[in-house]
Parts: C-alpha cells; structure tokens; sequence
C-alpha cells in the first residue's frame, strides 16, 4: 500500500469515522441528485455574506472524504450550485441547507470546503 | 404602522418578485431578501439581498413649518448573487449587466410610481451600478437613494 493509499483509507475510516467526529450530511450537486454523505462540520461564528454589509449568514466548514461515492470528490465540486443539507446547530430537529461557495482545500484524502 | 423605509423596501421587494423570463425579462429572481439579525437563507444565482443603509437629513428638500417637514436621503443596496456554473463560459461581466438590466427596470415598473414607490418618496435616483467579487460570492450591486420626507414629530406620516 502506497502512502496515498493509506491517507486516503485513513480519510474514510479514521478522520470521518461517525464513531467520533463525523456526521450524515447531504450533498445536492448542482447537476441534480443526491446522496448522504460523512463529514466533519466545523460551525463556525456567522459571517457577512456580502459587500453591502449587513447580511450575517450562516457559515461551515466541512470536511469530506475525496471521493464520489463515499463523499465528495474535488472533481465534481461545483462552487455555482452545489448545496449541502446539515444540521446548523447540534441537535436542531431540522436540517439547513447551505451553498458551496468555495473549495478550501483538497488533497488524496479528503475536500474542504466553505459552506454559507 | 410600518416606517417609510420599511414600506420602500417592501415595496422595491414586491416589485423585484414580478422579474421573470415569463413577465418579459431575461432573467429570473429566484428570490428576494431582507434579512433578520441572522439569515438563514443561502446563496442562489439570481437571488436579489435588499439591505438599506444610513438615512441621511437632506436640508435642501426640508421644508418649514409646524411641524416642519423633514426630508432624508434613503441609500438602499441591491444586491444581485450569480452563482454560475464552473463550466458556464458567458462573460461574468454580460450576466451581471444583464442582470442589473433586469433589476433595474423590474423596479421601475409600473414607471410612472417608481420614483416615489406609489406615494412614499419624493423622488428616487439609480446611483451607480457596480460588481461585487470575493472569494465566495459573485454579482451585481445596484445601488440608489430614495428621498422621502415625513413629518418631524410623526415619522410614519408622509409629507409631500
């Protein structure tokens, strides 16, 4: 096993192991469809959506596995639609859903990405 | 009662709903957006934010009297989102365009009430029409000041 290998095998059985941080999460491709998903959600504090200064919206930061079946692979991000369905705080009933708006970073293992 | 700002941003809401590809426009608004203290909302191509910003007295428009009928300078900001495609090749710069176009004249229809928004300002001015980029989001800003004046001891009472 390569050391691609193993970090892409760590992404999806150490990183996003729902035993721990992870959680079910739905991604809606632009292109239609769905699937749920495990991904560690960072919540972060409301942020300004736009230059006119006083929209604060809601804002996350995912972490996904790199992959187009068990998560989300780089390749098929689509910063102009793609959505996600998620729970905006721990323990709401209801879920949210948000927009990509940005892919942070992607590497072998896993996609992060800016959600608002 | 409603203030005059809010009746103006209800207003300018109502009337950007009617842009649709089926009432004659090149676009659709997807939705409109006056937000509370924390939107829940997100991000759609097409979708229009209505934020209004610091009144500001205008002494030229104030007139005397008892009491005197006080004007203010209402900036109000429309904020246009495009959330194109990563593959979509049109100019971003012919979709913004386009799409303050539509703003533009969605707002102004019907024309003959849209500068006092059927009786609320005396007059309405398009400032100037500006793109918006950051690393999250993309579109258009159309920004105009509407001039209302209303009583100086009853702010919800319009005055011509």
């Amino acid at each position: 096993m390569t050391l691609k290998d193993s970090i892409e095998s760590d992404a999806a059985s150490v990183f996003l192991s729902s035993d721990e941080f992870a959680e079910s999460v739905t991604y809606l491709p632009r292109s239609g469809g769905s699937r749920t998903i495990l991904a560690v959600v960072d919540r972060e504090p409301p942020t300004l959506l736009d230059s006119a200064g006083n929209v604060i919206s809601l804002s996350f930061v995912v972490y996904v596995h790199n992959d187009a079946t068990t998560g989300i692979s780089s390749s098929e991000v689509n910063t102009g639609g793609d959505k996600v369905q998620l729970h905006a705080k721990l323990g709401d009933a209801a879920v949210r859903t948000v927009s990509i708006v940005q892919m942070i970073d992607n590497d072998f293992g896993m996609v992060q990405l800016g959600l608002k | 009662m409603a203030s005059v700002p809010q009746q103006i941003a209800e207003e300018i809401a109502t009337r950007l709903t009617a842009v649709t590809v089926a009432n004659g426009y090149n676009v659709t608004v997807s939705g409109v957006v006056r937000s509370p203290r924390i939107w829940t909302g997100h991000p759609k191509d097409y979708q229009v934010i209505v934020t209004l910003e610091d009144v500001v007295r205008n002494e030229e428009l104030t007139h005397p009297g008892n009491p005197p009928a006080v004007a203010f300078d209402l900036p109000v900001v429309l904020t246009g989102e495009l959330r194109p495609s990563e593959s979509a090749s049109t100019p971003i710069d012919d979709l913004r365009h386009t799409f303050a176009a539509d703003i533009i004249k969605g707002i102004s229809t019907p024309a003959a009430s849209w500068h006092n928004w059927g009786g609320l300002a005396i007059n309405t001015a398009i400032d100037d029409v500006r793109p918006y980029e950051s690393d999250e989001l993309t579109g258009v800003q159309v920004r105009m000041t509407v001039t209302y004046r209303v009583s100086e001891t009853d702010p919800y009472t319009v005055r011509a």
